[in-house]
C-alpha cells in the first residue's frame, strides 16, 4: 500500500492530535498488518507511490513549425509498421503498428482475457506474448502473431510451442520486480493452472529467479543458440529484462547474440508479486529507455539489435517519446487490462468485498478481480465477454496508434520510426540530465544525458 | 538395439560448427535416418538439440552444454560426458550419459528418462515436471531442488540440500545423504517404490546399493503458515 504524505508539522506549535510525519497512518496501518501476518506483503498491479521521479511526463514535443514542415492528417501517410528481430532470424517479426502486448500468464490472467488479448492484437495488426505459464491453445489459434517465453520456471515448457511460435523471449526478469521470480497465490492456482503448470492445485506457486540451466551472459550465449538450434534459426530471440543496471545489462544481452532487447521499467505491473519489491527496486521506464539506447549505440548495434520499452506506458505520448528517445516498439500491459475493464466502476459491491474500489483496486492476487480479468473463478471469469473485450483491446491499440501518429505527423515524419530525440525538450533539469535533451528556454542540456 | 537393420549416418564433427553438425544431423533425419552417429564431437555446446522421436543419436564422446536439449523424444547417447543442462526441458525421449553430468542435468524434463552412469553435479533434476532421473554415481548440492514431478534415482551420496523445496516428486537416495534440504522429508520406502527404482535399475543396467532412502515434499511450504516461521525464514 501507498502511504500518502501527511500535512507538515507546525514544529514551532505542535497540536495535541498532530500526526507524525514518518509514521503517518498508511505506515502504522502497513507496521500493524505485518505484525499479523509475519512475511512481507504481497499485492498486484505494480508501483503505487506518487511519481516523484522523471517521466515521459517531463518531456514535451517541439513539433513542426518553420524550421520543420509538419505533415497533414489526412493527406500525408504516416507509415506504422513494426519489423523486429532482423540481426539474425530468417523470419522477423513483422507487425502493423509499434505497440504489442507484453508477457502475462494464464494464470495471472483469466481464459478470457488471454483470448480477448490475442483476438484484439490480431485485429490491430500486432503480436501477444504467452506468460509464466506456457503457451495456451486459444490463444496461439487467435493470435497472429505469438511471442512465446522462456522463463526461469519454465512452466508449460514444450519444444513443439516453442517451434509454433513467432518469437521466444527469453525472460530475465520483468521490470515490478527484477531479481526475483513469479509468485501466482494458491487461490488462482486452479486445477487446470496446476495441470499445465505441473503443480498440485492450490499451493502458492514461487517461481524461481534464475534460470535452471544457466546463470551469466556467458551461459546465455550457448541458451540463445539452443533455442535458436530448437526453432531452426527461423524466428527472433528476444531477451527481457527488468530495468536495473540497464547499460550495462542491454550490452551484455546485445552481445549474448539477442535479436530484440526489451528492457522493462521500474513502473511494469505484476499479479502479484511482494509490495515493497513493486516500490523500491528497479529504475523508472524512461531511465531505461535512454541507458538501453546508449548502450546499444556503445557496442555498435543500435538499429541492429531492435529495442521493446515496457513499464507503465499508458498512451500515444508515453510510446511516442519512448520511440522518439530510440524504442523500436512498446510493450503494453496495465494499459490493456484496464482497456478490457480493470477498475471499471462495475460490480462495486464485489470490489468492496476484497478490500477495493473502482480506481483503487491492485487486488489481482487475490485472484477475486471483480471484473473478471485477473482471476481464475469461472463465475467472475464469465464476466469479461470476449467478443467486446477483443474489441476493446484492438480499438485502444487503434488509439494509440494514431495518438503516435498525431505527435509524428506534427513533428514532420511520414513514419512513427523517424521520431528522434531532437523531437523532444525536457521540462525539468531531471528529466535534461537523463535524457540528455536540452530544458526547454535554454538550449542547454543540465547534466551529461546518458553518457557513460 | 541392433543397428544393422536400420540405416546408419556417421557424422564427422571435425571442424564443422554446431549449426552446421545440427543441420548435418537434422538432414540424416529428413532422409529416413534412424540411427545417427557424431564422431569427435569435442565437448561442443547443443548437440543434438530437439529432435523428434524415432531418432538415435549417438555422441562419440562428451558433450557440452544442453546436450539434446529440448528433446522432443529421441534416444541421445553420449559417449562421454555432458555439460550443463544436458536433456534440460525434454518433452519425451531417452537420454543416457555414460560419464559425468554437469550443472542442472535433466533440468525442468517433462517426461522421459535421463540416465548418467557416472555422477551429476549441482541441482541435478531441477525444477523436474515429470518423467525419471537416473544416477548411477554421486550427486551434487540440491539435487531435485522446486522438483515438481517425477522421480530422481540416486544410487551413490547425495550433497547438501538434497530434494530442497519440492513442491511433489520423489527422490531416492541410495548412499549418505546427511543434509536434506528444506522441508524434504523422509516417507517409508513401499514394495511399490522398491518395484518402481528396481525396474528403472534393471532397464539401464545401473548397479542397485543395498537399500534406498525415500524423500518427499514435507508440503510446509505449499501455502504459508505462521506455524512454520522457522522454515520460511529460509524459504521467502
Amino acid at each position: 500500500m501507498s502511504t500518502p504524505s501527511e500535512p507538515t508539522t507546525n514544529a514551532a506549535d505542535p497540536s495535541p492530535m498532530q500526526r507524525s510525519g514518518t509514521f503517518t497512518p498508511g505506515v502504522i496501518e502497513d507496521i500493524q498488518i505485518k505484525a499479523e501476518l509475519a512475511r512481507y506483503r504481497i499485492r498486484g498491479f505494480g508501483i503505487l507511490r506518487p511519481r516523484t521521479w522523471a517521466t515521459f511526463d517531463d518531456l514535451t514535443f517541439v513539433p513542426g513549425t518553420l524550421t520543420r514542415i509538419p505533415l497533414e492528417g489526412y493527406r500525408e501517410k504516416c507509415a506504422t509498421k513494426t519489423v523486429l528481430g532482423t540481426r539474425f532470424a530468417k523470419r522477423p517479426l513483422e507487425l502493423d503498428i509499434p505497440l504489442m502486448v507484453t508477457g502475462m500468464s494464464y494464470g495471472a490472467l483469466s481464459k478470457n482475457a488471454k483470448t480477448a488479448l490475442a483476438r484484439g492484437s490480431k485485429m490491430a495488426g500486432t503480436s501477444t506474448t504467452t506468460g509464466d505459464g506456457g503457451m495456451l491453445e486459444v490463444e496461439r489459434a487467435e493470435s497472429a502473431k505469438l511471442v512465446c517465453e522462456v522463463l526461469p520456471s519454465r512452466y508449460g515448457i514444450d519444444v513443439r510451442h516453442l517451434r509454433r511460435a513467432d518469437a521466444l523471449e527469453l525472460t530475465i526478469g520483468q521490470g515490478a520486480k527484477p531479481g526475483t521470480g513469479g509468485l501466482l497465490l494458491g487461490s488462482k492456482v486452479s486445477d487446470e493452472i496446476a495441470r499445465i503448470r505441473d503443480l498440485p492445485s492450490g499451493v502458492d506457486q514461487r517461481s524461481p529467479c534464475r534460470h535452471p540451466d544457466f546463470l551469466g551472459p556467458d551461459d546465455m550465449v550457448i541458451k540463445i543458440e539452443e533455442l535458436r538450434e530448437a526453432t531452426n534459426w527461423e524466428i527472433p530471440i528476444f531477451v527481457k529484462m527488468g530495468a536495473s543496471r540497464v547499460f550495462d545489462d542491454v550490452r551484455l544481452a546485445a552481445k549474448a547474440g539477442a535479436d530484440v532487447v526489451v528492457v522493462d521499467g521500474m513502473e511494469g505491473g505484476t499479479g502479484a508479486s511482494p509490495e515493497l519489491l513493486q516500490e523500491h527496486t528497479g529504475i523508472p521506464t524512461l531511465a531505461a529507455v535512454c541507458e538501453a539506447r546508449a548502450a546499444l549505440e556503445d557496442v555498435g548495434l543500435y538499429g541492429k539489435v531492435q529495442l521493446v520499452i515496457a513499464g507503465g506506458l499508458r498512451h500515444g505520448s508515453d510510446c511516442a517519446k519512448a520511440l522518439a528517445l530510440g524504442a523500436d516498439a512498446c510493450y503494453l500491459g496495465t494499459a490493456l487490462l484496464i482497456a478490457l475493464n480493470c477498475n471499471k466502476p462495475l460490480y462495486e459491491d464485489d470490489y468492496a468485498a476484497i478490500g477495493a474500489a473502482p480506481y483503487a483496486c491492485h487486488h489481482c492476487h487475490t485472484g477475486r478481480c471483480p471484473v473478471g480479468i485477473a482471476t481464475q473463478d469461472p463465475a467472475l471469469s464469465a464476466r469479461l465477454e470476449i467478443d467486446a473485450a477483443a474489441e476493446r483491446v484492438a480499438n485502444f491499440f487503434h488509439a494509440l496508434t494514431s495518438e503516435v501518429q498525431v505527435l509524428a505527423r506534427a513533428c514532420g515524419k511520414s513514419d512513427v520510426h523517424h521520431l528522434e530525440p531532437e523531437d523532444l525538450r525536457a521540462l525539468t533539469f531531471e528529466s535534461s540530465m537523463i535524457t540528455g535533451l536540452p530544458l526547454a528556454g535554454t538550449n542547454r542540456v543540465f547534466g551529461g544525458g546518458p553518457g557513460w | 538395439m541392433s543397428v544393422t537393420t536400420e540405416r546408419t549416418t556417421t557424422i564427422q564433427c571435425g571442424d564443422l560448427p554446431t549449426r552446421a553438425i545440427n543441420e548435418a544431423v537434422r538432414a540424416a533425419v529428413a532422409s529416413g535416418s534412424k540411427v545417427i552417429h557424431l564422431m569427435n564431437p569435442a565437448a561442443r555446446h547443443n548437440l543434438g538439440v530437439a529432435l523428434p522421436e524415432g531418432v538415435r543419436l549417438v555422441i562419440e564422446g562428451s558433450a557440452g552444454y544442453y546436450a539434446a536439449g529440448l528433446n522432443d523424444g529421441a534416444t541421445v547417447e553420449v559417449r562421454g560426458s555432458a555439460g550443463w543442462g544436458a536433456a534440460e526441458s525434454m518433452r519425451d525421449g531417452t537420454v543416457v550419459i555414460d560419464g559425468d553430468a554437469g550443472n542442472a542435468v535433466a533440468a525442468s524434463i517433462r517426461a522421459g528418462t535421463v540416465v548418467v552412469r557416472g555422477g551429476a553435479s549441482t541441482r541435478a533434476g531441477i525444477a523436474m515436471k515429470g518423467g525419471a532421473l537416473v544416477v548411477a554415481g554421486d550427486v551434487g548440492p540440491m539435487a531435485g531442488f522446486m522438483m515438481q514431478k517425477g522421480v530422481i534415482v540416486v544410487c551413490g551420496d547425495a550433497a547438501g540440500g538434497v530434494a530442497d523445496s519440492m513442491y511433489a516428486g520423489t527422490v531416492y537416495v541410495g548412499g549418505k545423504a546427511s543434509d536434506l534440504g528444506a522441508d524434504a522429508v523422509e516417507a517409508e520406502f513401499t514394495a511399490d517404490d522398491h518395484a518402481l527404482v528396481s525396474g528403472l535399475l534393471d532397464r539401464w543396467r545401473v548397479p542397485a546399493p543395498a537399500s534406498f532412502r525415500k524423500l518427499v515434499s514435507g508440503r510446509k511450504l505449499w501455502n504459508f503458515q505462521r506455524a512454520d516461521l522457522a522454515v520460511w525464514k529460509a524459504a521467502l
